[in-house]
């Protein structure tokens, strides 16, 4: 599947040391963050909105804040994970946005107006409040096309522009930083099916490439991944 | 206190929270019941609602929400939560987690607004300032720009939690989200409980939240379903998919 790239490339972006939080309806995020932690054997701390402070595993459900993760940890509220996030101890928090902009502005609000939206999105949960906090914040978004990378989002539901941390997108065509100097994008990962072309084509704003490597998956990776969701629920993540 | 009494606590224009996130710890049997009561035009504030806010929304008891995020996960958007909004049916306020509980803490601290740092270069600020639940201003020592979020003071709290005692004295296990916060901050508490334990078991322990905040305690076994209810049952999916209208 797709996807495992995907959850690879976000376990990619992981480091020793830091603190991670996992939202609701993040299935590729909490992947990522096992693999990183279980396979690749990086030495973080996994929180979330399950509240279960480094579940020993998980098994993937409809729910990323399945409170049963709790059943091999202890509990850590996300009032307190949040608190760690003002005081700047909060290393990286995953947000899957509909649109990004060339500025980091994320839209999770609405498409269209605000008060008639022609689609109404689930709402940024958290996006505002961490996304200038974290030092290092990952988007994914699975549906790489000019829809989705705008030049300006609909509406700001956060942004990292007044930040000065990290900020990467993963999608389903390529794997982005955000140069703060240059104020670019720039594109340091590519999948065996797509092109640093393509990559232009399907986003609004420019992007220029950073010696992006062509992002691959073991079959032990694999393995790894069916493991943590054995029903594939991450499939329904994948594009038809 | 029988359910039929503890519902009468719950009047037309009030604004409500309840516990739980999402498909877990909703105050499911509670919120089954309130169309009876012929209660209508009611608020609903929360940080992450799922199926109780879709249930209040589909008996159309609710005209106003405030919300950081209203969805089910995997099973996608809550149904008439989008459509309603989509066609201004109800009134819609995003609100964002960080900043919900730094107001429903200054609610339960009694103070007027809390400051919460992030946030700043968001589109909601303005519509929070409009509304009058925001005001960007100044840290009063460093003189930093900085958030403040008025305190949340919800009329009603609806709780389901593991244990009570019959004076109101509750134990959550598990995930507490901002539940503790929302007992202590609400005007009126209304706890549902999977088993009604004697006062004794909370003797020389903290209870998640204490007696002297609630004012209604109802036994509910089962209580949260179809949500979940660590440790004693998961989400029950085919339930939910029939709440929504695709079971």
């Amino acid at each position: 599947m797709r996807v495992d790239y995907v959850v690879r490339a976000i376990a990619e972006l992981l480091n020793d040391g830091e603190l991670v939080y996992v939202g609701l309806n993040s299935g590729p995020a909490i992947l990522g963050a096992f693999m990183a932690r279980d396979l690749m054997k990086k030495d973080i701390d996994i929180v979330g909105v399950a509240e279960a402070f480094n579940p020993k595993s998980i098994t993937l459900s409809p729910s990323t804040g399945d409170p049963f993760f709790l059943e091999g940890s202890p509990v850590m509220i996300t009032v307190d994970s949040f608190d760690l996030a003002q005081k700047g101890e909060l290393d990286v928090m995953f947000l899957g946005p509909a649109q990004i902009d060339e500025e980091t502005n994320v839209n999770l609000t609405a498409i269209g107006d605000y008060e008639r939206p022609k689609v109404k999105l689930p709402g940024g949960a958290a996006t505002a409040y961490l996304m200038p906090l974290v030092k290092k914040m990952i988007l994914w978004n699975l549906k790489h096309s000019k829809r989705s990378f705008v030049k300006r989002v609909d509406f700001v539901t956060g942004s990292a522009r007044l930040s000065r941390n990290s900020v990467y997108v993963v999608s389903d065509m390529a794997v982005m930083r955000y140069d703060r100097s240059e104020r670019r994008w720039k594109v340091i990962g590519l999948y065996p099916w797509s092109t640093l072309d393509e990559v232009k084509e399907r986003t609004e704003f420019g992007v220029e490439e950073e010696n992006p490597r062509v992002i691959s998956i073991t079959e032990e990776e694999k393995r790894f991944i069916e493991k943590l969701d054995p029903y594939e629920l991450r499939s329904a993540l994948e594009l038809p | 206190m029988p359910l039929e009494e503890a519902l009468t606590l719950v009047h037309d224009e009030d604004l409500i929270t309840v516990s739980g996130i999402s498909i877990h710890r909703n105050p499911m049997s509670f919120v089954k019941a309130l169309p009876k009561s012929g209660v209508k035009n009611l608020s609903f504030i929360d940080r992450e609602p799922g199926i109780a806010l879709e249930y209040l929304l589909r008996e159309n008891l609710v005209k106003s929400v405030r919300v950081a995020m209203a969805t089910l996960e995997w099973f996608g958007m809550l149904p008439a939560f989008r459509s309603k909004v989509e066609n201004g049916e109800v009134e819609f306020l995003e609100d964002v987690c960080g900043a919900f509980i730094a107001g429903i803490r200054a609610g339960a601290a009694g103070v007027p607004f809390m400051p919460v740092r992030g946030i700043l270069g968001s589109d909601l600020v303005r519509l929070h300032e409009r509304k009058g639940t925001w005001k960007i201003g100044r840290d009063p020592f460093s003189g930093e720009e900085i958030l403040f979020v008025k305190a949340i003071v919800p009329d009603v709290a609806i709780l389901h939690v593991n244990r009570a005692d019959r004076y109101g004295n509750s134990e959550i296990v598990g995930p507490l989200y901002e539940d503790e916060f929302k007992g202590k901050a609400a005007k009126m508490v209304i706890v549902t409980t999977e088993e009604i334990v004697d006062p004794e078991y909370f003797f020389g322990r903290r209870p998640t939240l204490n007696a002297v905040y609630v004012d209604a305690v109802v036994s509910a076994p089962r209580g949260a379903e179809p949500t979940s209810m660590f440790p004693l049952y998961d989400a029950d999916y085919e339930g939910i998919l029939k709440l929504i209208g695709q079971g």
